[in-house]
């Protein structure tokens, strides 16, 4: 990952607040959507599930392939954008 | 602990789902570690949805869980082997922990054989306090206690070897010293507030991202640490982000809060609360708390946030907020040109976030520069006033340069009227239309009669007009104020108010006094009388002044700015707009920028004062009114002498006085009988006020007030004064209206205003002011004779 998405500055750049989880980079309409209709409406909620998971990649991408049939590239978006919000916010 | 039936457990994550929400719980990601507490809720919330129906059914399930309680058996069992994984790995560290425990006396005990203590576990306590005697490492922890018991402010530290333990107790006991010095020279300035905690901090922030003004304001003045930290630095109310109390103002859009934190900031009494040790020392002080408040407020504006490196400014324009913007901008410390961490300025991410294109271009309109048009008068109104090219206050230069060339001759420049703030392409306009309003578009036709036929006011009244046209703040001066205003404005009619009010209350006290006196119809037309002539003189005067405008004008009063003589001073000095101590939101800045041309505007009249400087620079007599005052034919050859002295204009003075001769003869005639119309039309106006603005007659000043206040209405309850004084004068016909006349400039503060009120309890006396300024008295008899010389010819 030598460079970052608009959307993945603009999520890591402040606090979360009450951001829907389509704001998360790699996570779509279309995915946003599947989220919501299995209750992670927030980006809040998204990262409790990120955390739940350990931070692990491995983990989270394969979760959230099964769970909302992401690929790859959009696992690892929005585990790289949930990581480094970690990384600068706790 | 309510049973789960298995109708319940038994589901799939789907159906699961599709159950709670049916059951009215909102939606919420099913995982291994919620499922069972959803199960739970959802179970509770059909027992008490169906408290009666069929408990029979809930033994059915009672009994199938009985038969197959998979789902639950499973959970719990994973459940347990956590458990006990969990123990098991605590119980290893704890084994682990004893053995280190246990490897560590060997060591020790080689290392100190020669101490005569020796601990059995291996362990030493250390305690460290101010002044400890003897003996403070101990192999035992109850002897180490029983010493702590007698230390003020001692501290235990356990280790696990005695020259660990003894170095400790050296270098804390080095440190506490040096800190304790080191508090004593610091702590004279304490203050008794104390820092808020965390929790505290977010209450505040929550505040303002609801826009919750009562109880900002009530946390803020409790407790002003909230605002500023021991540092004088700003307050990091997000410490992730490092987000300060304006940061977070500007990302929730909240204008309001966005001035209400920089008011407070700058509010003398909110500095006096955060720093009130130091009131003893007057004025240095002062200079020192307002570097200190602009370095704070300076922190405040500038301070980038942790992530970005951006300031509120960087904020307010990427999110597209453009109220908070022009907040934010109003304000001269708020740099423009701060860059992000991505090198952009403000401008650079304006709206790109989120906002409509129309934000986008309103917010680089407001990042350029300001301007302001301002009109420039003659103290005197000697001169017709001049509309001066746009003014921009970030540019260092001063408005002096629209001010003609210091010649003492020249009347004092002042500026009178201020449109804007406003882009320069706007500005330009502005001037433009203001100068030569635009025939058509702005009906130059009325526009140019208005100019012609009111002297003292009509620019002005263009300029309020247009200014209103384009929703431009304008600002005008007011002489009875002795303040700038925009009367139809709130704040502009708040001062009025008082004004009003003041008036009122003066002429209850006199009327009182009236009462008491005996012969008051006799009085009244006598004083009226005297009034009447004392403004016929003005206007005497003004004429006079405008044929002759080399003629030095001769009064001197201190309280009034056009009583001051154009004068010899040399320099006029300008209005320094730049040196604006606080500041300010849009009306906030108009309100520094009112101060300041205010200051500018004594400052050049004050320094023109001065009457030895009158004398050396003229040397004639005609610059000393104030001691040759009686000397009534003295002044009359001085002024025939200054007017030979103008020989250029002799003729055109000669010209101009004979012109001015017939109108001042009729407005004689008609003055005498104005004293009874003025009476009888103000008893018989419903509301039965004689007070005006100026004294107890009614004068133009009133017409220009009220056109002033335009279309802005006016309701009793807010402003009652205001509003019985506008029933008075509009109970007047439009005609009589028109009549009344100009209170001129210089003679309007000691004849109209004072003298008819002194007169009632002092009749003889003061309507004829006994001071240096009697003007009219020595005036009317030289006029005469200069009216005579002039029709001679």
């Amino acid at each position: 990952m030598s460079s970052t998405s608009q959307k993945h500055k603009e999520f890591v750049a402040e606090p979360m607040g009450d951001k829907g989880v389509n704001c998360i980079a790699g996570i779509g309409e279309v995915l946003g959507n599947r989220l919501v209709e299995k209750g992670f409406d927030k980006a809040y909620v998204l990262l409790g599930q990120f955390l739940l998971l350990h931070k692990d990649e491995e983990l989270y991408i394969d979760w959230i392939k099964e769970e909302i049939k992401a690929n790859k590239k959009q696992g690892r978006d929005s585990y790289t954008c949930l990581k480094e919000w970690c990384d600068s916010f706790m | 602990m309510t049973e789960i039936p298995s109708s319940i457990t038994g589901l799939t994550n789907e159906e699961l789902r599709k159950q709670l929400i049916a059951a009215g719980i909102p939606p919420a990601p099913l995982t291994p570690t919620t499922r069972r507490l959803y199960q739970r809720k959802l179970a509770k919330k059909l027992a008490i949805s169906l408290p009666t129906r069929n408990i029979c059914e809930e033994l059915d399930n009672e009994a199938k869980e009985n038969l197959k309680p998979s789902d639950i058996a499973n959970t719990d069992q994973c459940g347990d082997v956590k458990i006990s994984e969990i123990s098991k790995t605590k119980n290893d560290r704890k084994s682990l922990i004893v053995s280190e425990v246990k490897t560590t006396p060997t060591s020790t005990t080689v290392s100190t054989t020669s101490q005569p203590e020796v601990s059995e576990s291996g362990i030493y306590y250390a305690v460290v306090g101010s002044g400890t005697e003897g003996p403070t490492v101990f192999p035992e922890k109850h002897s180490a206690l029983k010493l702590l018991i007698k230390q003020k402010k001692g501290r235990l530290q356990s280790f696990q070897s005695r020259e660990d333990a003894e170095t400790y107790v050296k270098s804390s006991n080095v440190n506490e010293s040096s800190t304790d010095e080191q508090q004593s020279t610091v702590s004279e300035k304490s203050n008794q507030f104390k820092m808020p905690k965390q929790r505290e901090l977010n209450e505040l922030n929550k505040a303002i991202e609801n826009g919750d003004v009562t109880k900002f304001k009530e946390m803020v003045w409790e407790n002003p640490r909230y605002l500023i930290n021991s540092a004088d630095a700003p307050v990091i109310l997000k410490p992730g982000t490092r987000y300060n109390a304006l940061h977070t103002a500007a990302r929730s859009n909240q204008p309001v809060l966005v001035k209400l934190i920089l008011n407070t900031l700058q509010d003398p009494a909110f500095q006096s609360l955060m720093y009130n040790s130091e009131q003893s020392h007057e004025t240095q002080t002062v200079d020192l708390d307002l570097n200190r408040v602009e370095h704070i407020v300076d922190l405040y504006f500038n301070t980038p946030d942790k992530i970005l490196c951006e300031t509120p400014l960087h904020f307010a324009c990427k999110l597209g907020f453009v109220d908070v913007v022009s907040e934010l901008l109003s304000h001269r410390l708020c740099c423009k040109t701060v860059r992000n961490k991505a090198g952009q300025t403000p401008e650079d991410v304006a709206c790109s976030r989120q906002g409509s294109n129309e934000a986008k271009l309103r917010i680089k309109e407001l990042l350029k520069d300001q301007f302001y048009v301002p009109l420039i008068r003659c103290h005197d109104n000697s001169q017709t006033p001049v509309v001066a090219p746009p003014w921009n206050p970030s540019s260092n230069k001063n408005l002096s340069v629209v001010f003609a060339k210091p010649d003492p001759l020249d009347p004092i420049h002042v500026v009178s009227a201020v449109a804007g703030p406003m882009t320069s392409a706007d500005a330009k306009k502005m001037q433009t239309n203001w100068m030569t309003p635009d025939k058509r578009a702005l009906e130059g036709k009325r526009m140019s009669h208005i100019r012609r036929s009111d002297l003292d006011r009509g620019d002005e009244r263009i300029g309020r007009e247009l200014a209103k046209k384009c929703g431009i703040p304008w600002m005008e001066y007011w002489e009875f104020l002795d303040n700038y205003a925009d009367f139809s404005t709130s704040e502009g009619l708040t001062l009025l108010e008082n004004f009003m009010e003041n008036r009122f209350e003066e002429q209850k006290k006199e009327s009182q006094l009236d009462e008491s006196s005996v012969f008051l119809s006799h009085e009244d037309s006598l004083n009226d009388l005297c009034s009447n002539l004392c403004d016929m003189q003005m206007s005497d005067s003004q004429d006079e002044k405008k044929s002759v405008s080399e003629d030095p004008p001769l009064g001197q009063d201190p309280n009034t700015w056009w009583n001051i003589s154009s004068t010899p001073s040399g320099k006029n000095k300008a209005p320094n707009f730049d040196d604006t101590n606080h500041a300010t939101p849009q009306d906030k800045r108009l309100e520094s920028l009112r101060g300041n041309l205010l200051k500018a505007r004594q400052q050049q009249l004050q320094k023109v004062s001065s009457p030895t400087n009158n004398e050396q620079h003229f040397g004639s007599p005609s610059v000393r009114p104030s001691r040759v005052m009686s000397d009534v034919t003295a002044l009359s050859s001085s002024f025939k002498r200054n007017l030979n002295l103008v020989n250029l204009q002799d003729e055109s003075f000669n010209s101009s006085l004979s012109s001015v001769n017939t109108p001042e003869r009729r407005l004689v005639d008609r003055s005498l009988p104005r004293p009874e119309e003025n009476e009888s039309e103000i008893h018989s106006a419903p509301c039965k006020t004689s007070t005006f603005i100026c004294g107890n007659t009614p004068s133009k000043l009133d017409t220009d007030v009220i056109l002033a206040i335009g279309s802005t209405e006016i309701s009793e309850d807010s402003y009652p004064h205001v509003w019985r004084w506008i029933k008075s004068v509009l109970s007047y016909s439009e005609e009589d209206r028109q009549r009344w006349k100009t209170t001129t400039r210089t003679s309007r503060a000691p004849t109209a205003l004072d003298s008819p009120l002194r007169g009632r309890h002092t009749p003889l006396k003061s309507p004829w002011p006994a001071s240096p300024l009697a003007k009219p008295k020595w005036k009317l008899s030289n006029l005469d004779s200069n009216f005579n010389d002039g029709e001679e010819p």
